[in-house]
């Protein structure tokens, strides 16, 4: 009997200690290990650092001298070193200190490793973490990560760049106490890794499949196939009112000569018989449409104190913690202020005393699907210009939490891998063809040069190395010149190249090459006074070369120039007014024709006022007013059934949708045009009129709907405004509940300058006056600097954000420099 | 014949042998139950006996030591080690299970509850806030105290109790 009570109780204690202390999973719901999770020796608690911890002196195996780190009271991180090796040893031990969850997930889920610290876990419906992470594989990312990382090491002072900032990285991550780790390890059971020159390049594999992935050509194919003479009628390439990034009239060099080719493409619009069928966790993993970012540059001649002032704000997904890292960077060679990227060195996006640059997205299609003709059932053998070639297999291991190792195969053609090999949809076996997968991804050198840049001279010579993603580098220095320059390498593509399927069977489909950098389009000093993009079209059809996106901007681009070539005597004040800008251009081009055609003798009592505080509106997303919902919605339902000849059809998500701004352009035009009729009504020929008047109706039904989630959101005060429909978030970069920031409230759109979505905006603002004494910047994003939930620093920039307010940057010289707001120091001491 | 000198006979083995004195159980069972269990007897007089501070004082005496050794033990172990310091102690204070359990509850229910308290207060209770946020806010932050110091004590006490189960076990073989 006693042994019998003794063996109870031994072993439940034993049992509840072992479920305690090792990750569970009940019915599918994973459970951590709430024992070291909760305990307040090294659980969760014991991230709860004191709210005035600063971080301690640290000695340094790997550094060349001592480096000081000198903290702001918003803990921005100002270093000085003596040389730039020993600065990025000390930026990788900051990011690592500050963000090694965020570096380490992210690069774990651009290389395919997400199931290994996840396990094989559904994240939507018909789409697991294993699944993602063979399609990362798959996409080419680990093969091009390691070529990246070749690359590097052939040019000695990369690779020592590359090197230091690993083994300032290390040097916090290896000396981690796991009673240390970063919360996100404790509640998933994992261990952080030390910090590779692979990791890097995965990491910049991962912004260049954020920025430079987004392609349409199997939605383009369809919807090619569905209205074919049409096609060209509803997804024209350019229109006429736009205002490309480098304005019409601007000359641009002939074309140089191509060596040996033709500019036919043989066969490049492929008109399969039936519509192509494609995964659908293709279209979910596409990047943002709403990628883009603004940037602008006034010079003295448009300033108050004649000045030139750059502004600029990043559009990316809102996460938490921020892609940004915000610090300075001080060596005998440089001293740059700005943003940077937790895992990788240097100065991102920033200033130094003589120039300033930020960063839109170019945009162009650089990613491009061949059909194969495939000779062989298993899919290993394909025509290639009238011969038989082989496929290379490259195994890719994916590590499974708990369950084991899976081997994935994936085949790689001459144009690239097979992503959606498989028997059940056989239209989808094509070769993917990605330019960040043939050159070289983080410029790293790049950016460095641009850190230390002081004229256009050097902000010219530093983009010539950089390649993917491309972007749209707007420069000023403090001489006055101001410019904006296309970053990146571009292939040369004949007409309507790549924008289609092609096959793969003829090389004469490939890339002619790429563009001589200095073709690249590029303008300075403008009689306008002003530079500016916001990615749309980059150039007018005057430019010698063809390059395509479905997806360029209408209206922000002109928004902008709008409204800088009627201003004067700028201040920083009226840019930071104008970085939150919720005017709707597409609102005011679109509404007055809506309300002038629409029958409002048809109108219900209940009705009649929602018409009229659409008529009072003036098109700006403001936080507070309720007409963007109406617009929204009632835009919405007119969209849907304009094109029911594509959002009808069971393959709409495979078919490329019209754009707002051609939808718009043919309303204003011809209000008879056929694709106003309604398919499903054969006895009647609907007009736009018709069209608006349901599509009105369906509105005000609606919004019973709205007005029921924002009841369940805002149960407090659910009253109908804009921001309340948006309902703006920050989530947690892994979705953990209660880490990211919720209901923000805030005005703006993605078409207008403050492009805020629902977890997607201006990831940073930055506006710099070069003055002749000094930078005067002004910086905000939405986060913090320290990953940790439980720090003060951790959310501490978000309601700024909201607010549209910013900080002054502290722009230190010296090491020593006095200042209200420098709080503390923080030393690296060389290992003797 | 087992040997009962030294009073550690069981029960049962006694009275198999004075199974002729059954008929006078009446006059001789308490008598009978003195003789039998020394041991449980003399446990029984010193209980009637200790006094309120003798009582206090063992539970003192139980509490602190898995206090103190559960604190050098977490500093410098894994947290699963407050188990195997519970169960040591329990079994060093040989004291009844229920009590153990009690003196290893109650002393990783303060430690737990009291460091993750004072943890939180000088956090400002962002971290507690937070880890509410992701269970939903089903628990405020005083409730995930107490929810830390109960799991504490809880392993703690099934570990001490264990301890003192293994030492009546044992103290039954010898």
């Amino acid at each position: 009997m006693k042994l019998a009570k003794l063996l109870l109780s031994l072993s439940a204690t034993i049992a509840l200690t072992w479920f305690l202390n090792a990750p569970q999973n009940i019915k599918g719901a994973p459970i951590p290990a709430l024992g070291s999770l909760f305990s307040p020796f090294q659980g969760y608690w014991h991230n709860a650092k004191s709210l005035d911890e600063l971080p301690g002196n640290q000695i340094a195996q790997g550094l060349k001298s001592n480096v000081k780190v000198v903290y702001d009271d918003r803990m921005v991180p100002h270093v000085f070193a003596e040389n730039i090796e020993d600065a990025f040893f000390v930026q990788g031990n900051l990011h690592a200190q500050n963000r090694l969850w965020e570096m380490d997930f992210i690069t774990r889920a651009a290389g395919g490793r997400l199931s290994e610290i996840l396990g094989d876990r559904p994240i939507r419906v018909g789409l697991s973490t294993v699944d993602v992470d063979k399609l990362q594989r798959r996409r080419g990312i680990t093969m091009g990560a390691e070529k990246t990382v070749q690359e590097w090491q052939a040019e000695p002072e990369t690779w020592a760049m590359v090197n230091a900032y690993c083994m300032g990285a290390n040097s916090f991550i290896g000396n981690l106490d796991p009673r240390d780790y970063p919360i996100e390890y404790k509640i998933l059971g994992v261990k952080p890794e030390l910090w590779t020159p692979m990791r890097m390049s995965l990491l910049a594999a991962y912004m260049a499949m954020d920025l430079a992935l987004a392609e349409n050509d199997v939605q383009a194919t369809n919807a090619k196939t569905l209205f074919g003479n049409d096609f060209d009628f509803i997804y024209p390439e350019s229109f006429p009112e736009q205002q490309p990034v480098v304005p019409s009239g601007t000359s641009f060099k002939a074309a140089p000569a191509l060596k040996g080719a033709t500019s036919a493409v043989s066969d490049s619009k492929i008109n399969p018989l039936s519509m192509i069928d494609f995964p659908s966790m293709h279209e979910d993993l596409q990047p943002d449409e709403g990628n883009g970012s603004n940037n602008w540059v006034v010079g003295p001649s448009k300033t108050k104190n004649k000045n030139p002032i750059l502004c600029g704000d990043p559009h990316l997904g809102l996460k938490m913690p921020s892609i940004w890292y915000e610090m300075q960077i001080s060596t005998p060679e440089m001293n740059a202020y700005g943003v940077s990227i937790p895992g990788l060195p240097a100065i991102i996006i920033g200033f130094n005393d003589d120039i300033a640059w930020t960063q839109t997205n170019v945009g162009h299609d650089v990613a491009d699907w061949y059909a194969m003709k495939w000779t062989n059932p298993s899919r290993t053998e394909y025509q290639y210009d009238g011969a038989t070639k082989k496929v290379e297999l490259r195994v890719e291991d994916i590590i499974v939490k708990g369950v084991g190792t899976i081997k994935d195969t994936v085949k790689y053609s001459v144009w690239g891998p097979i992503v959606y090999d498989n028997d059940t949809l056989p239209a989808a076996n094509m070769a993917f063809h990605w330019l960040a997968n043939d050159v070289l991804k983080s410029s790293i050198k790049s950016f460095v040069l641009l850190n230390k840049a002081k004229n256009y001279d050097d902000y010219a010579k530093a983009l010539e190395g950089y390649n993917v993603p491309a972007q749209n580098f707007a420069f000023a220095c403090k001489n006055g010149d101001i410019a904006l320059r296309l970053g990146g390498v571009f292939p040369i593509k004949a007409k309507e190249q790549g924008r289609f399927v092609q096959d793969g069977s003829s090389s004469a489909n490939a890339w002619k090459g790429f563009i001589p950098k200095d073709m690249n389009p590029a303008y300075k000093n403008p009689a306008r006074g002003f530079v500016s993009s916001a990615n749309q079209n980059s150039t007018d059809g005057s430019y010698p070369y063809y390059y395509n996106s479905e997806n360029f901007e209408a209206y922000r681009g002109r928004i902008v120039n709008n409204i800088l070539s009627k201003m004067n005597d700028i201040t920083v004040d009226s840019m930071k007014q104008m970085q939150g800008n919720n005017f709707s251009l597409m609102a005011q081009e679109a509404l007055p024709t809506m309300i002038k055609l629409l029958d409002t003798t048809a109108l219900t009592a209940e009705m009649k006022p929602l018409f009229t505080t659409l008529k009072n509106w003036d098109y700006n997303y403001n936080a507070n007013e309720v007409a963007p919902i109406y617009f929204e919605e009632w835009f919405k339902a007119f969209y849907s059934e304009v094109w029911d000849e594509v959002l009808t059809r069971p393959e709409k998500d495979r078919i490329l949708k019209p754009t707002t701004w051609r939808t718009i352009a043919i309303l204003r035009g011809d209000v008879n045009n056929k694709f106003f009729d309604i398919q499903a009504t054969t006895d009647k020929k609907e007009t736009a009129k018709d069209l608006l008047g349901t599509s009105f109706k369906t509105m005000a039904a609606e919004l019973a709907k709205v007005q029921a989630e924002i009841q369940l959101k805002y149960p407090a005060k659910p009253t109908m405004i804009w921001t309340h429909y948006k309902d703006t978030e920050i989530p947690h970069i892994a979705n953990i509940p209660g880490f990211g920031r919720a209901h923000i409230a805030n005005g703006g759109y993605a078409k207008s300058i403050n492009a805020i979505k629902k977890n997607h905006g201006p990831s940073w603002r930055m506006i710099v006056e070069l003055a002749p004494d000094r930078p005067h910047a002004y910086v905000v994003y939405p986060g913090g600097q320290s990953g940790n939930p439980g720090s003060k620093y951790y959310d501490q920039f978000v309601d700024t954000w909201t607010k549209g307010e910013y900080y002054e940057a502290i722009f230190m010289r010296k090491a020593d420099e006095k200042h209200a707001n420098l709080t503390s120091v923080q030393e690296f001491y060389k290992a003797q | 014949m087992a040997d009962n000198s030294k009073g550690k006979m069981s029960f049962d083995e006694i009275q198999n042998q004075m199974g002729s004195l059954k008929n006078i159980d009446g006059e001789f069972g308490d008598i009978k139950e003195k003789v039998l269990d020394v041991d449980a007897h003399s446990a029984k007089i010193k209980a009637a006996g200790k006094t309120i501070k003798e009582q206090v004082m063992s539970s003192f005496v139980g509490i602190a030591s898995i206090a103190l050794l559960g604190i050098l033990a977490q500093i410098l172990f894994p947290w699963w080690t407050i188990a195997i310091v519970g169960f040591w102690v329990g079994y060093w204070l040989a004291d009844t299970p229920a009590k153990s359990f009690g003196y290893g509850f109650i002393s990783m229910f303060l430690i737990w509850s009291i460091y993750s308290a004072y943890q939180s207060a000088v956090n400002g209770g962002l971290m507690v806030n937070t880890v509410s946020g992701m269970l939903g806010g089903q628990l405020s932050g005083t409730q995930l105290i107490y929810a830390t110091g109960t799991l504490g004590g809880f392993v703690t006490g099934l570990a001490t109790s264990s301890g003192a189960l293994l030492r009546q076990y044992l103290k039954k073989e010898a």
